[in-house]
């Protein structure tokens, strides 16, 4: 008689995820569905039974009003769990990547654990293991925090939130409407950072550079160049001397490495004056290879003058990088200006 | 009736049902003849919405629950606690300047 009632209850059970009350939710619904069939179809029996379940309604609904109060993660961290993922994510790729240029194997239990690995491909296939890895992880580290009933304030999410409010305050793409689209458009000039002024921080951006950054290191290594002559596999060849070739590639590395570290001191800081600093950098490294012997540069081109040619490209260099020093400079100076009368 | 009004009219109705439960919780209930009392004000409320509220209610303690099992089948009886008693007061204080505010309201601003 009351198979199908215990079916029903098993049911709502599957979908009832809560801590503890599970089976006492399920005794006081059988004791309603009885207390409802026996009220109205005037006894307990398997038909008066069946015609209240079906009247019930479906075990997925009835699991889901019991949990309306119960969540995995609360909606304040939904959004901040895609963010620490990636972040998680880049750092533990580049170990990743580390540990492959290597040889070695990082483990810290129960965190992290990157096997040894034997080529690019296995490099290439840790990759979706890592991503969903650190988003477990993160999940988990959210669904704690969820669990506490005390208030707990993150504090990174607020570099993410001024890169949210710069996304929300691009001007909408035109559509037909374009009455309509025309008061967004003018909110977000509006909003629109002052000229000279750094742009919000992105983390796909930070995670193309890293990246970008694996690869060159990862050709330097393999090569020992990062200017090729030939591609061909079987007999690569570089563009350049051995010395000069070491250089110009250690050059480029070094170039995005300082990249990749001031685009991720921006998540943390951004400031205009981030960018004349790296342009010092920038201009420190190029002036003290200004006079940098450099002969028989080129394996091939033996009748140029090697040393005015590569001399001629870095000055060249140095020249566009004090122009952007300037220009920086003079916005910066500018901004200045227009907060101080501004406010005056 | 469109998904947005049904979402709308519950919220309501959720509010006001947790009024109404903790006024008739005064005397001690059971689920079905809660609903039944419902019925006689002219209230219909499904099963899958009250007794999720009461499981709720019960689990903030503003409401105390006991089996009956003297009859042939145990029944879950509902009563209100003191706790249930003073947020009663709070929230009808607060339905009451609702009510006031609207009916202070012209019928063409609503």
């Amino acid at each position: 008689m009351y198979e199908k009632l215990d079916v029903y209850l098993e049911e709502i059970d599957h979908y009832l995820v809560v801590e503890k009350g599970g089976d006492e939710i399920l005794s006081e619904i059988r004791s309603h569905i009885l207390e409802k069939a026996e009220n109205e179809f005037g006894e307990i029996n398997k038909e008066s039974i069946e015609k209240t379940i079906a009247s019930y309604g479906s075990p997925k609904e009835i699991a889901e009003k019991y949990l309306e109060d119960f969540q995995i993660i609360s909606p304040l961290y939904k959004k901040y769990l895609f963010h620490y993922t990636w972040i998680l994510f880049v750092f533990h790729y580049g170990l990743t990547i580390v540990a492959y240029f290597l040889d070695l194997k990082i483990q810290a239990f129960p965190f992290f654990y990157v096997p040894r690995m034997e080529g690019v491909f296995d490099l290439l296939s840790q990759l979706p293991m890592t991503l969903l890895f650190d988003l477990g992880v993160v999940g988990i580290f959210f669904y704690i925090v969820s669990q506490q009933k005390g208030e707990i304030k993150l504090s990174w999410p607020k570099i993410f939130k001024a890169a949210e409010k710069e996304e929300k305050a691009k001007p909408v793409k035109a559509t037909a409407k374009v009455e309509k689209a025309e008061p967004v458009k003018v909110a977000a000039k509006e909003k629109k950072a002052p000229v000279g002024m750094p742009k919000q921080p992105k983390m796909v951006y930070l995670i193309l550079l890293v990246v970008g950054l694996c690869a060159v290191i990862f050709v330097y290594l393999r090569y020992g160049t990062l200017f090729f002559k030939s591609l061909d596999p079987g007999e690569v060849e570089s563009f350049f001397e051995p010395m000069t070739s070491t250089l110009l590639s250690l050059l480029v590395i070094s170039f995005f490495s300082l990249e990749v570290v001031f685009y991720i001191i921006r998540f943390f800081k951004n400031s205009p004056w981030l960018d004349l600093i790296k342009d010092v950098f920038y201009l420190f490294i190029l002036l003290s290879l200004i006079n940098f012997p450099i002969k028989e540069a080129f394996t091939d081109f033996s009748i140029w003058d090697e040393n005015i040619i590569v001399h001629s490209v870095i000055r060249i260099v140095i020249f566009g990088l004090f122009l952007d020093f300037v220009i920086t400079l003079v916005n910066i100076l500018r901004n200045r200006f227009h907060s101080r009368v501004s406010k005056k | 009736m469109s998904d947005t009004d049904t979402k709308f009219e519950t919220e309501m109705n959720r509010g006001f049902l947790q009024v109404l439960v903790l006024v008739v919780l005064e005397e001690a209930m059971y689920g079905y003849m809660m609903l039944r009392k419902f019925e006689q004000l002219g209230y219909k409320v499904e099963e899958s919405t009250l007794y999720p509220l009461l499981r709720r209610l019960e689990k903030y303690e503003l409401v105390e629950s006991k089996w009956d099992v003297s009859a042939d089948r145990p029944k879950k009886f509902y009563e209100i606690s003191e706790k249930g008693r003073r947020i009663r007061q709070k929230l009808l204080k607060i339905w009451q300047q609702q009510d006031f505010i609207l009916k202070n309201l012209s019928q063409e601003d609503i």
